[in-house]
């Protein structure tokens, strides 16, 4: 309830200002640019499918966001559905509101009962602001008397493939700072944010880093979204973008720009197309480029006005391993409300409630194998069902059941402490195995109060139908999850964990004990994959990675304790490393085959299967990269990753494999060829731990599916230590009987 | 270092070389030679193998080892042996080991080991470097290091259940293999494998199975620990007292009876009647000793004339003192001020000793100048509260055996026997050194041995009952008695703890702790009994784990220990009696020990009472009644537990079967300690003690008939004789007895006559025909000896259903003194039981006797 009413007035706002604002702009820019968008509901909905309306559920909605540049001229609604054939006509209808006015109502006729039926409604764009959703309220009728309100003949399926037609047009934008990082970046547009990135021409490797600290700035604000940095040299971007330049080093459409005193970020338009804007990264030197970055990964708040000067940037506590702001913490209990993502995410209500979600983001080398669960102290309060009918709450993780709890309908609020198993469940009870649970990188635990709504339908001679009253159920924000207490140790290479968090580069946030490897004088594409990669790095842990060390030459860095990200080619130092599987020079690759392919890569690893097996050399003109990771030749508690392409369009897969969510979740093990048909992951070699677990616990692991080993062990202690104890207790009794011989 | 070893090396390199070629000659392979020699060299680094025992049981290689040859080693000769020696450690009965080690079970042996080893030592002083006995100790430290660091993990590996299962399955199994095997080796298997899986628990408990995030569940699981803790604490320390019980012989008294000490018998009273002292005394002027050198002392603190007269008539010395503080401390105190023997034995007034105690405990003065106080068993002639009140007097071992029994025994080998107030000889110049008998607090005895003990001073224990006397006759008495020995314990534990202070050893100081803490049981007691509630009645979780896991941790830890325990105890007190024993001391003394530990000087003295009679069988009420309370709580826990099984979380069944289980054990020792609390009828004054002894009778018309003394009192005897119709009821005849070489007669009437077995009444005795009868019968040397013999070997899965019989009779005889038609109710439902256990079919058994020993009806 609370999210609507807070939705409703941020959209009451929202509507004053940009309806009086885009009258005005109408007025004067009739060839403004406008780009048409269908916005499919399978992309909208929150199952991401279709869209069923059910007499126990008749409603169901779809957002959509729209970015501050732009303004929505038109919109329709293009609805696909099938209703039920058991519905009768003109008395069930379908309402359509936007933003909670009424927009039109769509009749079911005769012929349309049980035939897919296709339906325009225009939407009046004058209600669409910033944040906008389109409710679907379903009225279905199956009989005239004595109806029962959640009949199961009562639906109405909408399907995936409606969708809103909207028409984009774009608004001029004063050059104003104070609204960054719009419209450069705007978190109301869903869509993958791409910046290109301009550069004179290769830049040096200050220039690389303030560009790669700016990505995973940029990252860091897409989150989920995805991101994409094409990089150009001395070329306009025909989009939003960033220009990085120097007062000795500047691309030519820059080039009768005045000349800087000190690290400035600016905003311009694009010299050609005033609807375009670009962001202007200045200083006197490469080194004030880094420290306008830094101004705005830091100080972007203070941004105002046309033009900012960054005058100095200085961190004050270094981070701490693992304090990743997206990440969930481990040094104590967090709470449920530290967690949520949006306002009104922990509650719900409705005859069926839908379910609550909280994402877990946590570090990937927590050790819990072994462990017997981690706590999690659940408090929750909901609408008491009437009588005891088996309504219950599903408590799930990554869609796998945990527990259920049924709800009482004496009480009004429950307190569980539930161990999360991570093992089998082996107390037995309820019939409740959970095979192997593990906990990833990302996961989502979800909250599902299932009612079983009795409806009192009465007879057809006496017939009383009731409202249904909607349940009402809240996860309380108390409650806690335990992660604290965990050592950190990871068995090496897991490119999954790399794809998916970002490690090991991510074990501190601002990256500070990374080092990425580029070649001398990157071209764009080796460039973007850096910035890809930065980017993408960023959005796992949600802060800039400030600290990052850009070199071009690998022998200089090798005293360094660093994780290393090798962007490009593999050193021609490493070339002959028995630890690298996978190599590819020009044409030419090499590649080494596990003994046994792992059938499950999340599974600790094992060095029988994991033993290269054999090694094929294949020559090929076709594009290739890859994504292997190794331990670092110089320090054994370090990580290389490294990123290869042989060619242009082996940048461009690398790059759509780094930033795609679908590829992404591809890679895994130490090694991921990526070829035009997609991705393919190994894991062979030996595996390396980094991490600390003490020598007693990992004696203690690796004897836990031992019994009959420790047993054995406990004989032989025992018996050795009886043997000695028995010739000692001998000899002291034997002196305790002839006192004499004591001195 | 290395110079000093140079030479040695070298040597046995050359020594070892010649044996390798030697095996291949013989055509051994390469690796089985190699190991051998290997092998040769560990055994030579970790054993004396140049020792005579060694030398001899090489020389016997080919009877002990059969199947192996030494000349020719095969490559799994190495396990060959081990099992081999394994094996005959194990299956070797005790009496065989001659042939092994044959100088070391013989005087012989000893005298030579005895020269031996000061020459070792000497040797080991001028040239221990580079010996073979600093290696061979180096050896047995790496051994002791590895086996302990194998234990360690062995307590700290985390298992899922499964493999736990499998483990505890593994190590049960071993517990159960060696359980049957004879000799020490086997007790000490048994002693560690306990230890590790306890250790284990514990380990478990403390890591893993806390909740903090309920204050409620932390608060009662953190109790619970901590009576866990102490549990465990009180059974490690068992096990190191009972790890090798001495079995001291009495050694004889070598110098000439001239050289023999002069030595005070005190005999302390304070308000025991004059019937109970008399047989001490009588007994007392019996006893072996040169006249000269042996005084009596009667110390009369209720100051009565009639004490007087007696000490007067009998010819012993009568000690009142005026004033009455320290109670029986100060009464001694105040005797040993006017006493001037070398030696003083302490009898209490109803401790009769026999004729043979000096005898047979001197000798142990004159070998060990050190030796200040050496103690003899205290053996009842009658049965205690629980022994009476449970009818079980002869069937299992009392209270006092396992103490008597086990516990001093194996003091003896840490040399901490403690001092128990009687039966006891102490050497005076060094109870003098120490102030006399402590009086600061009320357990005077423990305390001053302990003192003893501070100085350097030695102790022994002689196994062998040398005085009996009467135990007390009912469970408020006995009860009073053990708060007495608690509370003094707990004061000595305060005012002069043995762990601190100085002067005693380590394992003095372990015997020591472990006697006071055992005092401190109360309160864990009372806990183990209420702690299943806090879960059915407040639903704190007390262990925070799932049913199971609690099962496979808890279980081994019980099952071990009560196997280890009936293992090295059984003889002594059979499983769970302790159980029963604990609980029903649980209540009285937790709170007169909780006061001691904070205020030592709190608390008075109170006397034992002895000697008198339970008029009517009756329910002890005052006594019961806090068990009566925890009965009902634990009844209130059963109706709750039901209740959660019922309407319960589904989730939580386990758990709650768990608990049941719990409370229903606890209830049913509940019920044990009700039991005890129902005195039975106790009337006849002079108690019986069986024995069999040649006798004979003389009819008035002077003939006579040899016969057997099965059983006697200070009033009576029962007689059984060859034929049967000799003897008339009522007729008077006399008895003839044997002293010695002396033949005493006592006038006597018979009372009962069934077949050969006839009941005597002895007529009214003379002071000397009394002193005769005392010296012919209870004095007797040999009256005592048959003590332990006659109990079966403990089976723990018989002795829990009696424990657990013993409790469910407790509720019955409770609900048969209520007066109420509850009790109709009771005997039908156990009627029903009883009828439904009629079913169980058992196996024949051929240990247990058939019935307790039969009785003649010997009435005073």
């Amino acid at each position: 309830m609370i999210k609507i009413i807070t939705l409703f007035i941020l959209m009451l706002g929202g509507i004053g200002a940009r309806v009086h604002g885009s009258e005005t702009a109408l007025a004067g820019l009739e060839q403004a640019p406008t780009r048409d968008v269908e916005l499919a509901f399978g992309r909208l909905t929150q199952s991401k499918g279709s869209l069923p309306l059910r007499g126990s559920s008749p409603e169901g909605q779809v957002e959509f966001g729209v970015r501050s540049d732009e303004v929505v001229s038109s919109a329709t609604l293009n609805l696909e559905f099938i209703p039920s054939p058991a519905l009768l006509p003109v008395e069930s209808q379908v309402k359509v509101y936007l933003n909670d006015e009424m927009m039109g109502v769509v009749p079911i006729a005769p012929e349309q009962l049980g035939n897919k039926s296709r339906v325009q409604v225009p939407l009046d764009p004058r209600y669409i602001g910033d944040f906008n959703r389109v409710k679907l309220g379903f009225i279905g009728h199956y009989q005239r008397i004595c109806e029962n309100p959640v009949h199961s003949s009562l639906w109405l399926d909408v399907a995936s493939s409606s969708s809103l037609s909207l028409r984009y047009q774009a608004l001029p934008l004063k050059n104003d700072l104070s609204y960054f990082p719009e419209p450069f970046f705007d978190d109301r547009d869903t869509r993958p944010l791409t910046l290109p990135m301009v550069f004179a021409g290769s830049p040096a490797l200050a220039q690389q880093k303030a560009a790669a600290v700016l990505a995973s700035w940029f990252g860091a604000q897409a989150q989920w979204r995805g991101q994409r940095f094409p990089v150009l040299f001395n070329q306009l971007p025909e989009r939003h973008g960033i220009v990085f330049a120097t007062n000795d080093q500047r691309p030519d459409f820059l080039q009768d720009y005045p000349a800087v005193d000190g690290p400035t970020v600016e905003m311009i338009s694009h010299p050609q197309d005033p609807y375009v804007k670009l962001l202007l990264v200045l200083g006197r030197d490469d080194q004030d480029l880094v420290t306008a970055v830094q101004g705005i990964a830091q100080g972007s708040i203070l941004f105002r006005g046309q033009s900012v000067t960054v005058a100095d940037v200085r961190p004050l506590a270094p981070r701490q391993p693992y304090d990743a702001p997206n990440w969930v913490r481990t040094d104590r209990p967090v709470a449920f409300a530290e967690l949520q993502n949006y306002p009104g995410q922990l509650q719900s209500s409705g005859m069926e409630p839908s379910p609550m979600a909280l994402t877990l983001n946590l570090p990937p080398d927590l050790f819990m194998t072994r462990d017997p669960g981690i706590a999690m102290q659940l408090k929750y309060r909901y609408t008491s069902p009437k009588t005891d009918d088996g309504s219950r709450l599903v408590v799930s993780l990554n869609d796998q059941l945990l527990r259920t709890y049924s709800l009482k309908p004496e009480r009004q609020s429950g307190e569980k402490l539930l161990q999360l198993l991570l093992l089998q469940d082996a107390s037995g009870d309820n019939q409740l195995t959970i095979p192997a649970l593990q906990l990833g990188t990302s996961n989502q635990l979800r909250f599902n109060f299932d009612y079983a709504n009795a409806i009192l339908g009465g007879t057809p001679e006496r017939c009383e139908t009731y409202q249904p009253i909607p349940n009402e159920v809240v996860i309380d924000g108390d409650s806690t999850i335990d992660f604290s207490g965990y050592r950190h140790f990871i068995a090496m290479p897991d490119l999954r964990s790399f794809a998916n968090a970002g490690f090991p580069f991510s074990r501190l946030a601002d990256l500070s004990q990374s080092l990425a490897v580029v070649g001398k004088h990157p071209g764009p594409a080796q460039l973007s994959a850096l910035l890809n990669a930065l980017g993408a790095i960023g959005a796992h842990t949600g802060y800039p990675a400030l600290g990052v060390r850009l070199s071009d030459d690998w022998q200089q860095e090798q005293d360094r304790d660093l994780d290393v990200l090798l962007i490009g080619a593999i050193p021609a130092e490493l070339r002959d490393d028995r630890n690298i599987h996978l190599l590819f020079e020009a044409t030419r690759s090499w590649v080494q085959m596990p003994a046994r392919q792992a059938s499950r890569p999340e599974l600790m690893p094992d060095s029988e299967d994991d033993r290269p097996e054999s090694e094929a050399k294949i020559d090929s003109d076709g594009p290739m990269a890859a994504v292997i990771g190794f331990q670092s030749p110089f320090h054994e508690q370090r990580s290389v990753v490294a990123l290869l392409a042989d060619s242009p369009r082996g940048y461009q897969l690398l790059n759509e494999a780094i930033n795609d969510g679908g590829q992404r979740a591809a890679l895994s093990g130490s090694v991921a060829v990526i070829r035009e048909s997609g991705i393919n992951s190994l894991r062979v070699g030996q595996a390396y731990y980094v991490g600390y677990l003490p020598w007693w616990e990992r004696i203690w692991f690796s004897l836990a599916p031992h019994p009959l080993v420790l047993a054995t062990l406990t004989a032989l202690s025992v018996l050795l230590m009886v043997l000695v104890l028995w010739r000692v207790l001998r000899t002291l009794s034997r002196r305790r009987l002839s006192p004499d011989e004591r001195d | 270092m290395n110079w000093l070893m140079g030479p040695l090396l070298s040597q046995g390199l050359r020594a070892l070389g010649l044996r390798y070629r030697g095996y291949r000659s013989q055509g051994s392979s390469v690796p089985a030679a190699g190991l051998c020699c290997a092998g040769l060299l560990l055994a030579w680094s970790l054993f004396r193998l140049e020792s005579p025992g060694w030398q001899a049981l090489r020389t016997r290689h080919g009877y002990w080892f059969p199947h192996l040859a030494p000349e020719r080693p095969r490559s799994g000769d190495g396990l060959r042996y081990l099992l081999q020696a394994g094996w005959l450690l194990l299956t070797r009965p005790a009496g065989q080991r001659q042939p092994i080690w044959p100088a070391r079970w013989r005087d012989a042996g000893s005298r030579r080991r005895r020269s031996a080893s000061v020459a070792d030592r000497q040797e080991s002083e001028t040239a221990s470097p580079s010996s073979p006995r600093g290696l061979r100790r180096i050896g047995r430290m790496l051994m002791v290091l590895v086996s302990v660091l194998l234990a360690l993990l062995c307590i700290s590996q985390p298992f899922d259940l499964q493999t736990q299962l499998v483990f505890v399955m593994v190590l049960w199994a071993m517990a159960m293999a060696v359980r049957r095997l004879p000799g020490r080796f086997a007790a000490l298997l048994m002693i560690m494998l306990s230890l590790l899986v306890s250790c284990r628990y514990l380990w478990w408990r403390y890591t893993s199975t806390l909740n903090w995030d309920d204050p409620l569940s932390l608060l009662f699981g953190l109790l619970l620990l901590a009576a866990e803790t102490y549990a465990w604490l009180v059974l490690v320390l068992g096990y190191f007292q009972s790890l090798w019980p001495l079995h001291r012989q009495p050694t004889p008294l070598t110098a000439a009876p001239a050289d023999w000490p002069v030595i005070d018998i005190m005999v302390p009273t304070y308000n025991e009647p004059l019937s109970v002292v008399k047989p001490t005394i009588y007994a007392a002027l019996g006893i072996d000793w040169p006249k000269d050198k042996l005084n009596i002392y009667l110390l009369d603190d209720g100051d009565r004339a009639t004490f007087r007269e007696f000490a007067a008539e009998a010819g012993v010395r009568y000690i009142a003192r005026p004033t009455h503080e320290h109670a029986k401390a100060g009464n001694l105190n105040y005797a040993l001020r006017q006493a001037e023997g070398e030696f003083v034995a302490i009898f209490d007034c109803d401790h009769v000793p026999t004729r043979t105690f000096l005898q047979l405990t001197m000798g142990w003065f004159f070998k060990d100048k050190k030796l200040a106080m050496l103690q003899t068993p205290h053996h009842f002639f009658s049965p205690d509260p629980f022994e009476r009140n449970l009818g079980r007097f002869g069937q299992t071992p009392n209270e006092g055996s396992l103490f008597y029994g086990l516990l001093q025994d194996g003091n003896d080998m840490w040399d901490a026997t403690f001092f128990c107030g009687s039966c006891a000889v102490i050497r005076r110049s060094a109870l003098d050194e120490v102030g006399g008998i402590a009086v600061e607090t009320v357990t005077e005895d423990a305390h001053t041995s302990l003192r003893l003990h501070r100085l350097g001073y030695t102790s022994a224990y002689i196994r062998i009952p040398q005085a009996a006397g009467l135990a007390t006759e009912s469970l408020s008495a006995h009860i009073g008695q053990r708060i007495r020995w608690a509370r003094g314990m707990v004061q000595i534990f305060r005012l002069d703890n043995p762990l601190l202070g100085k002067g005693l050893k380590l394992t003095q100081r372990l015997c020591y702790a472990n006697a006071m803490l055992h005092f401190l049981s109360g309160i864990p007691r009372l806990i183990f009994l209420t702690a299943p509630l806090a879960f059915l009645l407040l639903h704190a979780y007390i262990i925070y784990a799932p049913a199971l896991a609690i099962a496979l941790y808890m279980l081994p830890h019980m099952i071990h220990a009560n196997l280890a325990n009936s293992r090295i105890q059984g003889k002594y007190r059979y499983s769970f009696w302790s159980e029963v024993y604990e609980s029903v001391l649980a209540w009285y003394i937790a709170r007169p020990t909780t006061v001691a530990l904070f205020n030592p000087h709190k608390g008075t003295f109170n006397v034992t009472g002895k000697g008198g009679l339970v008029e009517q069988a009756h329910v002890d009420w005052e006594i019961s009644r806090p068990y009566l309370v925890l009965v009902l709580l634990n009844l209130c826990g059963l109706i709750a537990g039901g209740w959660r099984l019922a309407y319960g979380d589904a989730d939580e069944i386990p758990t709650v079967i768990l608990s049941l289980g719990w409370v229903l054990f606890n209830m049913l020792i509940l019920g044990g300690a009700i039991a005890v609390a129902v005195e039975a009828r106790q009337v006849r004054q002079a108690h019986r003690v069986d024995i069999a002894l040649p006798a004979a009778v003389k009819r008035a018309d002077g003939h006579l008939f040899p016969c057997t003394v099965r059983d006697y009192s200070d009033g009576g005897v029962g007689i059984e004789l060859r034929q049967d119709g000799v003897l008339q009821e009522g007729e008077p005849i006399t008895l003839l007895l044997k002293q010695g070489q002396r033949e005493c007669t006592f006038p006597a009437t018979v009372r009962r006559r069934v077949g050969t077995r006839i009941g005597l009444q002895l007529s009214t005795m003379t002071r000397e025909q009394h002193i005769a009868f005392i010296q012919c019968t209870f004095a007797r040397a040999d009256t005592w000896a048959r003590w332990q013999d006659e109990f079966a070997r403990d089976k723990p899965m018989a002795s829990l259903s009696d424990v657990l019989a013993l409790g469910w009779n407790g509720f019955q005889s409770l609900l048969d003194y209520l007066p109420s038609p509850l009790t109709r109710l009771s005997a039908g439902v156990s009627r029903l039981l009883a009828w439904l256990a009629s079913f169980i079919p058992r196996n024949p058994d051929q240990d247990m006797p058939l019935s307790g020993p039969s009785r003649t009806f010997a009435q005073p």
